[in-house]
């Protein structure tokens, strides 16, 4: 079994405060206060027993870097410099700004709350950035003249020629902040129903966008789908009746793995467009494939097809139709099946008139 | 105690330092790091000034005699005199002592606007919290206080002076409510909204910083409401006898007038105005918490489907009992729409938003109109006679009860304290009334107009108040409508402890922490640095 770790009451100092930064020189020590330790604790200890580390110590951390503080403001060569009176910054007010931006790691819609300098114009929050960055900007490039020789001016007047003709700081666009602000505010300005509007705007464009898409894959797939197959081999093997009706049955197999895709293209046709198209349904496909439709007429016994025939060539019509449509199919096979009785009728008629010479001369 | 289980994840390290949170109407006190505070005690003291010179003895008899009477009476309540030539001042302190009625004892508020006003009794207050309640040793352990974010310099200072000189702690922060309850929700951004019983504010926090110009608080809070109330009731024909009168009570029909009988006890003492109108103020509490209720949208009348309106029965201390629907809804709607009983009254149009220097000129207009009216008002109902419903009242009018009059509602004058700076001041945006979500939607547009999102999907309900049933869903129905353009989303716990001691959680989370340790102001500091060095470097 484990031993059970005891836990101490220690007391421990902080690096991170300032009385304990400040007071290292003299004897005294910044406040101690006391917390729970579990074992022996990670840190060492002074004579009193008292904890010279803290585990929260590394967290106290600056956006701003200490060397870019106030004092280095106060150490510019040329102070002149920053109290340059555009917007009426003078150097005092530089200075405020700078311990604001220290005190608060730059986050600026703080700065600007706290802002209370009586400076001679009122300042909005793109002034202040706009003169953090600046001189931030001036600053920089002053340490690198000193610390340079002077051949690395180059760089720096051609930042120069970037901006600074127009703006007092190439580095922030103030103009185009409080324009997008300005258009930011006009965005939260809208009324509930101008809100609701747009959304419903925006939710019928998603919508034709969606529309527009789907249409395009649906015009792709007709494409494809009136793409004649590539005349990949020779003409020869479908001359014959067997390897037409080959072709017709990997023609059908092919559809049939098209249907889905099909049944989703196709539309409902009126039945004049129907006609026009001459498009018809079947109750049940036809096991054999492609035939001729004229092959499908009416045959009649061979006894009877000879007089049809001659019926036919009577009226000057010829024994199948010229332009086999399925109209003229239909209209064909009416007349055919009119000759078929109109025969049968004849041919009862005449008997019964030879039974009744044959009755009368019997007389 | 075991701070180290998961430092990495919470960053906790606790010091034992204490924490208080002093509101209007109650003290937090408790140890940092736990959940909840260990004492909840008023924020209210019992002054009794006797004249030494007039035998203080008799009033030590009477006392006597008191607790003769009543044996809960006896309970030891910690007495702090102070010697003032010839007069001898007691404070009476904590919930025993408080509600135990006694001769010419006068309930005092030590706060004023949410903030401390009578200092001496604050420390006692704080000095009975401590050691009577908590039982420490306040030299012993740093301390964590809260305040407004309004709350003056003079102020701020007398508080470091009394934590440093008079308690003698060894480590003390100073930090802003709103800042806690943000914590306390978890939250780096937000908006709290503290409706409490005195003061309801709106405060932007961003990165734990509160925003101190967008901020603003009206004093159309709890106790406001209490003052509506008890308006309603006074028109309703409703005569309060708060719980500390009735011997013996019994059930009466609903509407049927009170039998109930009066404690003997009391004939003999001399009850202040102050201690009845104190009692009758639990009453309308009571009623308050049971019974308000807010419309999800505000009933303008016009065009709109009457809201239907739930029944409820209350029963009165003294017995009489009463159903009532739409006023348990037309009572909150005042902390929503403050002028709506005036604006009702006089039959005046309502104000135009157009114009906003004529908007704020009327205001004004309507502003000293409202308060003579409201003292009108007061008169004529101080002078109209109570129904007698009350039967067993004797005819010794040795025990004047002090009938306490609508000076409840005068508590709130309607005024706005922070200064609503706006930088882009166009037209109709200021609140257009002092309700609560006009000032809340007031506060998000005057902040920068980057953070508005943030603030609008971080809205933290806190107070007492807020425990209103429906009042989350009107805020959020009332904002939504007014920033269409914003994703609104309230926080509001269900957990009435956390609603109602946010920032005593905020100020026991922030304690603590491990990095927090470095912001303690020590008595050493104190020492050499001085107050206001410390004042506008340390607590921000």
């Amino acid at each position: 079994m484990q031993k059970p770790t005891p836990w101490h009451w220690r007391s421990f100092i902080n690096p991170a405060r300032s009385d304990t930064k400040n007071n290292n020189e003299n004897d005294s020590r910044g406040l101690t206060l006391h917390h729970w330790v579990r074992g022996e604790g990670q840190y060492d200890r002074d004579q009193d027993g008292t904890e010279v580390d803290y585990a929260f110590a590394k967290f106290d951390t600056k956006a701003l870097n200490e060397t870019l503080n106030t004092t280095e403001i106060a150490k510019t060569p040329n102070p002149v410099d920053l109290s340059e009176t555009e917007r009426g910054w003078t150097y005092e007010e530089t200075r405020y700004l700078f311990e604001l931006c220290s005190d608060y790691d730059l986050r600026w819609v703080v700065i600007y709350d706290r802002y209370d300098y009586k400076s001679p114009q009122p300042r909005v929050m793109e002034d202040l950035k706009e003169r953090y960055y600046y001189v931030m900007y001036r600053l920089g490039q002053s340490t690198v003249s000193n610390s340079l020789s002077a051949d690395t001016n180059n760089t720096i007047p051609a930042m120069n020629a970037v901006g600074m003709s127009s703006s007092p700081s190439p580095l922030f666009p103030r103009e185009a902040e409080l324009k997008r602000k300005q258009y930011l505010e006009r965005l939260l300005q809208r009324s509930p129903s101008e809100v609701a509007e747009e959304e419903a705007l925006v939710i019928k464009s998603r919508k034709l966008e969606a529309a527009s898409k789907r249409m395009l894959a649906e015009r792709a797939d007709l494409l494809h789908l009136l793409d004649a197959p590539q005349a990949s081999a020779s003409v020869n093997q479908y001359q014959s009746s067997q390897g037409l009706s080959q072709f017709a049955s990997s023609l059908l197999s092919a559809d049939k793995n098209k249907k889905k895709k099909i049944s989703k293209v196709a539309k409902k046709l009126s039945a004049k467009e129907e006609a026009a198209y001459g498009i018809s349904y079947h109750d049940k496909l036809v096991p054999v494939g492609v035939f001729l439709r004229s092959s499908k007429l009416t045959a009649f016994k061979p006894a009877v097809a000879a007089k049809v025939a001659a019926t036919l060539a009577e009226l000057g019509v010829p024994p199948k139709p010229v332009m086999p449509t399925a109209k003229v199919c239909a209209k064909f096979e009416s007349v055919l099946h009119s000759i078929g009785v109109l025969l049968e009728a004849k041919k009862q008629v005449d008997k019964l008139e030879t039974e009744l010479k044959i009755l009368k001369s019997k007389k | 105690m075991a701070s180290t289980s998961a430092p990495a994840i919470y960053g906790g390290d606790e010091v034992s330092a204490l924490v208080i949170d002093t509101g209007s109407s109650w003290t937090r006190v408790g140890f940092a790091g736990e959940d909840a505070p260990k004492a909840v005690i008023p924020t209210y003291y019992g002054m009794r000034t006797t004249d030494v010179r007039n035998e203080s003895t008799t009033e030590d008899k009477i006392e006597d005699k008191d607790k003769d009477g009543d044996l809960e009476m006896k309970d030891a309540s910690p007495e702090n005199s102070l010697e003032q030539k010839n007069t001898k001042k007691s404070r009476f302190i904590g919930d025993e002592s408080l509600h135990l009625p006694r001769s010419d004892c006068e309930i005092i508020s030590p706060m004023e606007d949410g903030c401390v006003s009578d200092w001496d009794a604050i420390t006692e207050i704080w000095d009975y919290a401590l050691t009577h309640q908590l039982r420490v040793d306040p030299t012993e352990h740093p301390l964590l206080l809260t305040e407004q974010v309004w709350n003056s310099q003079e102020n701020r200072k007398r508080a470091m002076e009394i934590v440093f000189e008079e308690i003698n702690v060894p480590a003390f922060y100073l930090a802003k409510s709103a800042v806690c309850s943000s914590f306390a929700s978890g939250k780096a951004n937000s908006l709290i909204v503290d409706v409490g019983s005195a003061v309801a504010s709106v405060t932007p926090v961003i990165d734990g910083l509160v925003l101190n110009k967008p901020a603003c608080h009206t004093k159309y809070a709890g106790d406001y409401l209490n003052g509506k109330i008890f308006d309603m009731l006074v028109e309703q024909n409703v005569s309060i006898n708060p719980r500390y009168l009735i011997q013996s009570k019994t059930q009466v029909e609903p509407g049927q007038p009170s039998i109930f009988k009066r404690k003997s006890v009391l004939e003999s003492m001399k009850i202040t105005e102050s201690y009845h109108k104190f009692q009758s103020k639990l009453v309308l509490e009571e009623w308050k918490e049971t019974m308000s209720q807010a419309l999800p949208f505000a009933y303008t009348g016009a065009e709109q489907e009457e809201p239907v309106y739930e029944d409820r029965l209350f029963e009165f201390p003294d017995g009489y009992a009463s159903v009532m629907s739409e006023v348990r809804f037309k009572t909150t709607e005042f902390l929503f729409d403050p002028e709506i009983i005036e604006e009702a009254t006089d039959f005046r149009p309502a104000s135009s938003t157009t114009d906003f220097i004529r908007t704020n000129e009327k205001r004004e207009i309507t502003m000293e109109d409202d308060e003579v009216k409201s003292d009108t008002e007061r008169e004529t109902t101080a002078d109209k006679p109570l129904p007698d419903n009350t039967i067993a009242k004797t005819s010794t009018d040795a025990n004047v009860i002090p009938s306490i009059t609508a000076t409840e509602a005068a508590t709130a004058q309607p005024s706005i304290e922070g200064a609503i700076n706006n930088e882009f001041s166009a037209p109709g945006r200021r609140p257009h009334n002092l309700g609560l979500s006009s000032l809340i939607i007031d506060t998000i547009n005057s902040c920068d107009v980057d953070v508005r999102s943030h603030l609008a999907n971080n809205i933290v309900l806190t107070g007492g108040t807020t425990l209103i049933p429906g009042l989350a869903d009107r805020v959020n129905n009332d904002v939504q409508a007014a920033l269409a353009g914003l994703k609104v989303r309230i926080y509001a716990p269900g957990n009435t402890i956390e609603r109602k001691h946010s920032a005593w959680i905020g100020g026991s989370i922030l304690a603590s922490l491990g990095t927090f340790h470095q912001l303690w102001v020590s008595k050493k500091e104190y020492e050499e640095v001085g107050i206001d060095k410390l004042l506008e470097k340390r607590f921000r």
